[in-house]
């Protein structure tokens, strides 16, 4: 079942001297800037992007270049802030990227500032991430040392400095706007759009935000083309790898980096070894907490495949490449009402219909999992669910009311058991 | 988020003030923004590493650094859960209960976590060694179930696991990181480089 493919982020990982500078070089590590600082025109780097068809691996899939490209020129100066706050439940990439390969990184970044004009970036650390943080740290001092980032960088006029900024533990910052805040020292509540951060951005300035593995794509694209890039892949919508973070009931939970078009099921049985204690698959959350779930049918049968696309077709999304797996002795409102339980968590507060909703949500189903389910719960979820949607500041009442939704349609019955017994009829297998 | 959080009023004969050492750390910190604000956050991060936990001087204290009132810091110290008003143990325990930790055993390690140490989550031991708190997703879900004892990760943690961890620091003995954190700089290590190059 295994495909012949080539690994692109993770391509060093198996080696421990790549977080080194020396370790880097070795590898072909800042090749990618010393062919384009001042020999590439930096319109031309953004062109080479947007042909690769590189899309954001932070959750939206938005193309990179594309992105880039409404960064208006003459508005200076702009910034770049680079998504390393990791929290889509699932999700466990970022983390490792920064640990392992953290110059990958740093010339991604290099390679984006040059190629629309910024002067200054800050990664924007997951405050959790002790380790990684480190591991960027010292990085950025041996780069600062060899001359890679600083003023007049490896003598081509061009100029950049990158800094780390620690987060201090709030999921919403994450989100791109709530992450500008954040880092204006701000409590983490997004902003209205428009204006998009592209044109008002860090401090009212244009600014480019970019998940981390999408910038540490950067470098091959560069060193290698972007044909090749667009080869590994689909389509010329969905190309390249996407690193999956595979948890759950299987037998070799972990980070896969794939090629963008495998199916489902070849990712959980080819590559994560399939199911654990020779349990059957029951659903699959496939792009982290906020991405609609899937059942055993659809994965199995509906052979849904793993691109951004044809996830989005078959109703959920890419998201953050977060597959958490589930098998049959896991219950699905269980489940849901643990979901449920963060997005209440991690509400900015802002806007009452995320606020309240995502509360009631959870109170609900925890309810209902633990016994005190009533016969017009499954109403009330489901007239909540749509004025969940679309009517707040930013995505998180959606991504709420998109998770609840989606184990309710599919898995509906479990949820009328649950209130018709009064009890949950697989014994609540996961308490807390 | 922590709504109805309550401002933690101090004794008023308490003080604050950054060690030397902590004022030039935070002034290198400064200089890396055009706009004082944004070292906020991590001002209150380096007092809290400081004073073991942020108190309503230390957010006076902080507010007339930024020239802020001390609402607006406490505004921000409410906003984000790393940010503690309350003291934490020497060795807090943060144990993961989402999906996927929950999925493979996440309850049970909590449950025999807070039996080993005598110390219920959301509590600090009376000798305030430890404490243990219930968090979302760490981002370490391949490694499920896992914990983060103060910086450290410990991924795939078992009841065995938490006994060699906690009989190891109840000795005062130093534990290592279990998983991707092990491939990481050494703690002593990160940030000389940069201040080197730096000058």
């Amino acid at each position: 079942m295994a495909i012949r493919y080539e690994k692109i982020v993770t391509s060093r990982f198996g080696d421990p001297e790549a977080l080194t500078l020396a370790g880097y070089e070795a590898t072909g590590g800042y090749q990618a800037v010393r062919k384009i600082l001042g020999k590439m025109e930096p319109k031309d780097v953004i062109e080479l992007v947007k042909a690769s068809g590189l899309r954001g691996r932070g959750g939206a899939g938005f193309p990179c270049g594309l992105k880039w490209s409404f960064v208006p020129q003459n508005l200076n100066p702009k910034y770049l802030a680079v998504n390393g706050d990791e929290g889509e439940p699932g999700t466990f990439k970022d983390r490792e990227l920064m640990i392992r390969d953290p110059h990958q990184l740093i010339e991604g970044i290099l390679i984006a500032c040059y190629a629309v004009g910024i002067a200054k970036a800050y990664i924007y650390i997951r405050g959790e991430f002790d380790a990684p943080w480190r591991s960027v740290e010292r990085a950025l001092g041996e780069a600062y040392a060899k001359g890679y980032i600083g003023e007049n960088i490896l003598g081509s006029g061009f100029g950049c400095d990158i800094y780390t900024h620690r987060g201090a533990g709030a999921y919403i910052c994450g989100e791109e706007t709530g992450l500008l805040e954040s880092l204006e020292g701000k409590r983490g509540h997004p902003r209205l759009k428009p204006p998009f951060p592209a044109v008002v951005g860090l401090y009212g300035k244009p600014t480019v935000i970019n998940n981390v593995e999408t910038l540490s794509n950067l470098p091959h694209i560069v060193n290698k083309g972007a044909e090749w890039f667009a080869g590994i892949g689909i389509d010329e919508k969905n190309t390249g790898t996407r690193m999956y973070c595979v948890s759950g009931h299987v037998k070799k939970p972990g980070l896969y980096e794939l090629p963008l078009g495998l199916t489902c099921e070849e990712i959980i049985f080819g590559y994560a070894g399939g199911m654990r204690n020779g349990k059957g698959l029951k659903a699959v959350i496939p792009g982290g907490a906020s991405a609609p779930v899937l059942t055993a049918q659809e994965v199995i049968e509906g052979k849904v495949k793993m691109d951004f696309d044809a996830l989005a077709r078959a109703g959920s999304m890419g998201g953050s490449g977060g597959v958490i797996v589930m098998d049959e002795t896991a219950c699905m409102v269980q489940a849901a009402g643990r979901l449920a339980r963060f997005f209440e968590h991690e509400s900015c507060g802002q806007c009452s219909v995320c606020r309240e909703g995502t509360g009631w949500v959870s109170e609900i189903l925890n309810r209902m999992e633990a016994g005190g389910g009533r016969a017009d719960d499954l109403a009330t979820l489901a007239s909540i669910d749509p004025n969940m949607r679309g009517n707040t500041i930013c995505v998180l009442s959606d991504a709420c009311a998109m998770m609840f939704g989606a184990f309710l349609k599919k898995f509906h019955g479990e949820f009328e058991a649950h209130v018709a017994e009064g009890r949950c009829p697989l014994g609540s297998p996961y308490p807390g | 988020m922590a709504l109805g959080a309550r401002f933690p009023h101090s004794p008023r004969e308490e003080r604050f003030e950054f060690t030397p050492e902590n004022r030039a750390e935070l002034d290198r910190i400064l200089a890396k923004y055009p706009q004082k604000r944004s070292a906020l956050i991590p001002a209150l991060r380096l007092a809290q590493k400081q004073a073991g936990h942020i108190t309503s001087a230390v957010m006076q204290h902080v507010a007339s650094l930024f020239e802020l009132s001390p609402m607006d810091v406490w505004g921000v110290v409410s906003f984000y859960t790393m940010l503690k008003t309350k003291p934490v143990g020497k060795h807090h325990f943060m144990v993961c209960d989402n999906l996927s930790c929950a999925l493979l055993g996440a309850a049970g390690i909590l449950r025999h976590l807070e039996r080993r140490l005598g110390c219920r989550a959301g509590h600090t031991r009376a000798d305030g060694k430890f404490s243990v708190e219930r968090v979302e997703c760490l981002g370490a879900c391949g490694g499920a179930p896992c914990l983060q004892i103060n910086e450290d990760y410990f991924e795939h943690v078992t009841p065995a696991l938490v006994d060699e961890l906690v009989a190891a620091l109840e000795k005062g003995e130093p534990v290592s990181p279990v998983g991707a954190d092990e491939a990481a700089p050494p703690r002593e290590g990160a940030g000389a480089a940069r201040e080197k190059a730096a000058g």
